[in-house]
């Protein structure tokens, strides 16, 4: 028997021997950053590709915003916009080299402009630059002119989601190379991907704005929590972003290190159709108030988020946003009014018919359970909810198609939270759809459309942002479709050879700022 | 033989294009994938130039006409994310990270299945048959994805003798390879366990016991030749399966497989990719099954004649 034994032995060997020399093993740590993520999300090197990420490490965009919600220059190192507020003139930086060694002028800025606004492009900010484009051309090699047919000051963002390609290197070797050999002008070269495995790249010593402390760069797809914790612990990452906040106060209990990622995340409330009287107790303004005073926001973010969250999350914005206004203040918790008003609104007493129906995607931090604990706050009001809890495409039928036609369709009254990742510095084109007749039928409001288009096509820079301050002012206070409960700063678990605060404040994504993360 | 043959090979071509069919409307009935591109800066205009860049304003018999059509060219489509890559490329790709994974799975789980099951037949009812059971019941209780949680906490984290993710030495092979291979092996066991209970119990098997053959020569040449039909006809099946089937494996252990990007696929309802998969896999087990059938066919005539 034991002779016999051996032959299937030898053969699990034999092959275990033949798999030895398949594939690369990990890299060693020393100079190399390796960040292990859930998901790549957008697998793709073409920025207009919806909002493909891998481009905030190796392109540069045209202009981008400070931490203080301010546009600054990037590769444009300034720019003018005519005082009829049509003309936008970019004066491209100079010196700077894409990773190929030709250098970037406006001729790049201009083909960059083209590929994003095209009928192709994927990528949210699109068709903003699209709808509204008059003409734009290089006046020399480093200016670059665009000319719309209104003035559009908020554009900027668009510029700001613009990232600058190598037109010469493109148009030589085609897009199909182009996507699988990318180069750009940022703080990071490519090297090598492997679909759904890693990304890796090196660092750009040249960069004209920082060079990363790091040699390298790895970004891993690790799916699950727990895995990405075994490498952590075992050090084959020094980075693991995306895990649970309880997970990772966890780790923090265990003595490692926790960081902010970035921007905080939103959570935000909205409330279709609260113009039509079959949208049921919150068709009155009354108990929609009385559904922000009857929350403790403070004992929420102390409990629920562990300290780790503050009250906030007004509509896409965030303390220091292009247009908020230090008067702002969160909402605050007051469970008498919410009493008082619900009583004024007709409801002295629990109202249990109609009850407010909440709609909670599946898949989504925080939502189900937050809920719950929102329930037992507006309980206590005297507030009844029901959550349901659906499919991600059956809520995005729900809160992304249009029903303004429809008066009893579930979504006209009810609560839909909304959990955004990444607060933005800049929520104008958000809000279109919010306010003013757009795709989440909550806004049908007149004066907001009337206020949406006094900001937006405002040639003067101060006073567009004077009236849209003015223009949030008036959709929080008297039409209140949407409210924040919390601004929560998700945590990323970092080990010793990382150091220092990461401080991107709010470039876009944690991606863009891989090149300020200091090394030991 | 040849009329049976091109019998058979209609029969799965016929089912292939009923699969096909039925693919294309369930990931479509699973809802709308412009939805996932609506965001709160959409316009109707927007969606509807998404709709029309997918071809998805065209009435469902044509999408089903171009998509046939394009498959009969070995064109799958192309994926709705990212930079919307052919989805034949992006299975061909992944197809090599899967097969490292299930094949030597698949092959660890048989040899240990032939062992153990052999030896709980012929060791019957005793502790050693008691443990055959032990390890196969144990087998169907674990849920696969604690059974991977538990393996990299224990030879990862606490031992550290095996890394816990991504492909790379044969020390990455280790922890998925075991816990796919512990998943396959309790039905293969019971299959081999159970056929050799029944060959071990045949006349002929008393026979050459009574003819003084050696035991060993009674229990590897003369039983297990008999006992292995029935479990290499399900041991095809499931190599087809594998495929697919490693979708908690090479999530736990971040493989890029075709599994992941399955599952990867299906949440984000990038359904060229999902039906692609599906048809890919349906394709492989009509294939297994028919070559199932023309060994049975060639081994046992009656089989063929019965069937035409």
């Amino acid at each position: 028997m034991k002779k016999y034994l051996l032959i299937p032995l030898a053969i699990i060997l034999v092959a275990g021997i033949s798999l030895a020399g398949c594939g690369e093993d990990m890299p060693a740590p020393g100079s190399v950053l390796r960040v292990s993520m859930p998901t790549f999300a957008y697998e793709s090197m073409d920025p207009i590709d919806g909002e493909s990420f891998f481009g905030w490490s190796m392109y540069d965009p045209v202009i981008t915003w400070d931490d203080t919600g301010t546009f600054v220059g990037a590769i444009a190192e300034d720019w003018t916009i005519s005082e009829d507020g049509l003309t936008w003139t970019f004066d491209i930086r100079e010196g700077v080299n894409f990773h190929n060694g030709d250098p970037l002028t406006s001729a790049d800025v201009m083909f960059s402009v083209e590929h994003m606004q095209s009928p192709e492009s994927w990528n949210p900010w699109s068709p903003y630059l699209s709808y509204n484009f008059d003409t734009m051309y290089c006046s020399d090699d480093y200016t670059f002119v665009y000319q719309t047919i209104e003035p559009e000051i908020p554009l900027a963002i668009c510029f700001a989601a613009t990232r600058v390609l190598p037109q010469a290197y493109i148009e030589a070797n085609g897009w199909d190379y182009f996507e699988e050999h990318p180069i750009g002008s940022g703080p990071w070269i490519f090297e090598s991907f492997v679909s759904g495995d890693y990304i890796e790249m090196t660092a750009n010593t040249e960069h004209w704005r920082t060079i990363p402390d790091f040699e390298t760069l790895i970004q891993y797809v690790v799916p699950e929590e727990s895995t990405q914790v075994a490498m952590l612990e075992r050090g084959e990452v020094d980075i693991i972003t995306g895990i649970s906040l309880d997970r990772a106060l966890d780790l923090g209990d265990e003595g490692w290190r926790l960081q902010s990622a970035g921007v905080p995340t939103g959570i935000m409330l909205s409330i279709p159709g609260t113009w039509m009287p079959e949208a049921g107790p919150t068709y009155d303004i009354r108990v929609r108030q009385a559904l922000t005073y009857a929350i403790d926001y403070e004992e929420l973010c102390a409990t629920f988020f562990h300290g780790y969250a503050e009250p906030g999350g007004r509509w896409f914005m965030w303390q220091g946003s292009w247009g908020w206004d230090d008067d702002w203040e969160p909402e605050t918790y007051d469970l008498a009014m919410a009493q008082s008003l619900l009583a004024d609104a007709g409801y002295p007493d629990d109202f249990d018919d109609p009850i407010i129906d909440i709609w909670v995607q599946t898949g989504t931090a925080y939502t189900a359970d937050l809920m719950l604990i929102l329930q037992g706050y507006w309980s206590a009001a005297g507030i009844q909810t029901r959550i349901n809890i659906v499919d991600p495409f059956e809520w995005a039928g729900m809160f992304f198609v249009p029903h303004y036609d429809e008066p009893d369709f579930p979504s006209q009254g009810a609560i839909f939270p909304w959990v955004y990742p990444d607060a933005w510095a800049n929520n104008v084109y958000h809000s279109f759809n919010m306010y003013c007749g757009g795709v989440h039928t909550c806004g049908n409001d007149p004066q907001a459309v009337v206020l949406y288009e006094k900001a937006v096509h405002e040639p003067d820079p101060e006073l567009c942002e004077q009236y849209w301050s003015e223009f949030m002012t008036y959709v929080n206070d008297v039409m209140l479709v949407n409210f924040g409960v919390a601004l929560v700063f998700d945590q990323m678990v970092v080990n010793d050879d990382v150091i220092g605060d990461f401080g991107w404040g709010l470039w876009m994504t944690m991606a863009d700022a891989y090149a300020d993360i200091e090394a030991r | 033989m040849t009329r049976f043959i091109i019998v058979r090979l209609l029969q799965s071509f016929v089912a292939l294009i009923g699969i096909s069919v039925l693919i294309f409307l369930l990931v479509r009935a699973s809802g709308d994938p412009t939805m996932l591109y609506r965001t709160s800066m959409s316009t109707e205009e927007d969606i509807a130039r998404i709709r029309a860049n997918l071809g998805l304003d065209k009435p469902l018999p044509e999408q089903y006409w171009i998509f046939i059509t394009d498959l009969a060219q070995g064109d799958l489509g192309e994926s709705l994310l990212g930079q919307r890559r052919p989805v034949t490329e992006m299975i061909w790709e992944r197809l090599d990270n899967s097969l490292l994974l299930a094949v030597p799975a698949f092959l660890l789980s048989m040899i240990v299945a032939l062992l153990l099951g052999v030896l709980g037949a012929v060791k019957r009812d005793t502790w050693m048959d008691n443990g055959v059971k032990f390890v196969a019941i144990l087998g169907q209780a674990l849920p696969g994805f604690w059974l991977a949680i538990m393996c990299i906490l224990l030879f990862s984290v606490y031992w550290q003798i095996f890394p816990p993710s991504h492909m790379g030495d044969f020390s990455h092979y280790v922890l998925p390879v075991s816990t796919m291979a512990f998943f396959l092996l309790p039905g293969m066991l019971r299959l081999v366990r159970s056929s050799m209970l029944d060959v071990l119990d045949s006349e002929y098997i008393k026979m050459a016991r009574i003819k003084g053959l050696p035991e060993r020569i009674v229990i590897w040449k003369h039983a297990l030749r008999n006992a292995l039909i029935a479990p290499l006809t399900a041991a095809g099946m499931i190599l087809a399966m594998l495929v697919t089937g490693t979708v908690v494996t090479e999530q736990v252990f971040a493989w890029p497989g075709v599994g992941m990007l399955m599952l990867d696929a299906l949440f984000s309802r990038d359904f060229p990719v999902v039906q692609g998969i599906v048809l890919m896999v349906a394709a492989m087990v009509l294939l297994v099954n028919l070559l199932v059938d023309i060994l049975y066919a060639y081994i046992e005539p009656q089989i063929r004649y019965q069937q035409m």
